[in-house]
């Protein structure tokens, strides 16, 4: 049983590992004092779950990353870019709102190079 | 002066069109507070989701970029000169929100980022966009505060050309200021 959970704070994101779907899913918005830091712990348990099990969606509904977070979000893509041309069963599945095209916008960054399924959808 | 004429400074401001105004040291509590008071002044004006992003993500990047800098020194006594010189102004004039930021920044540092930020307002969205994508890409410091990436979104995100100062302040210091029109 893996289990990996990081409350919302006003400044970074809620994540939550839901191991019955495969699914790692970050919601909210995301500008730390020290990005890096945050990302960290995440990078590592996303090595660890792939490793284990060779299958993971990354969930993004993104409200807002500032853009030391976008270099930190762009380097687990890049992982998960990695371990998908290893042969691992690896998706990201992007949602933002409607009218938020700040997130739609690094949507469309990230998914520019990856050649890994990324799925881009509106809510409501 | 003998005595701080408050509302004079409170009539400047007004007349620059000035909504939210704060000078000092700005800490990570600081700039969530500001930006949580500008968000919803923003979302009370029924103001788009997009736009409200843009104005609050251009916030984030300025007053980051400051406590940012700040840290990169090693000299205390600079880090706080830095840190106290800190100004920042969003307002709204002519339909337009602005974001308009100040910093001191030490002499030896003014040329580089003099020399970027005259490159970054040379490129129109279009390079903007590719230039980003690049520098994203690229896997630097692990620190990854990000600022070159940082001015790079403000100028996407800005509606005109970017403004920005360098003036003299003593032999050590030069006070750096930045606006972005949204």
């Amino acid at each position: 049983m893996e289990k990996f959970y990081l409350e919302a704070s006003k400044s970074s994101p809620e994540v939550e590992y839901i191991e019955d779907e495969d699914v790692l899913k970050i919601k909210g918005e995301s500008y730390p004092e020290n990005s890096f830091a945050f990302y960290k712990p995440i990078f590592e348990f996303i090595e660890k779950v792939i490793n284990k099990k060779g299958k993971l969606t990354l969930q993004a509904e993104i409200v807002y990353l500032n853009t030391s977070s976008t270099k930190s979000f762009m380097n687990m893509l890049d992982q998960l870019e990695e371990a998908y041309q290893n042969g691992n069963d690896i998706s990201v599945k992007w949602y933002y709102e409607e009218d938020n095209e700040h997130s739609y916008e690094l949507a469309l960054d990230f998914k520019d190079y990856l050649e890994l399924p990324f799925d881009i959808t509106t809510t409501y | 002066m003998d005595e701080m004429d408050i509302l004079k400074l409170r009539n400047n401001l007004n007349k620059y069109g000035v909504i939210m105004s704060f000078t000092g040291p700005f800490s990570q509590g600081i700039i969530e507070e500001i930006g949580s008071a500008l968000r919803n002044y923003l979302e009370s004006k029924s103001d788009s989701k997009g736009r409200i992003f843009k104005v609050f993500s251009v916030f984030i990047e300025q007053t980051q970029n400051i406590k940012n800098y700040a840290f990169t020194l090693a000299d205390k006594d600079e880090q706080e000169d830095i840190l106290l010189s800190g100004i920042l102004n969003i307002g709204l004039k002519d339909d337009k929100y602005f974001v308009s930021s100040g910093n001191l920044v030490k002499k030896e540092d003014v040329a580089e980022l003099k020399e970027r930020l005259e490159q970054i307002s040379s490129y129109d969205k279009k390079e903007l966009a590719k230039i980003y994508r690049n520098q994203l890409r690229k896997s630097d410091s692990e620190e990854g505060n990000g600022a070159g990436l940082g001015l790079i979104e403000m100028a996407r995100k800005a509606s005109e050309n970017i403004i920005f100062d360098f003036e003299n302040v003593d032999n050590k210091y030069d006070f750096f200021t930045l606006t972005i029109k949204l």
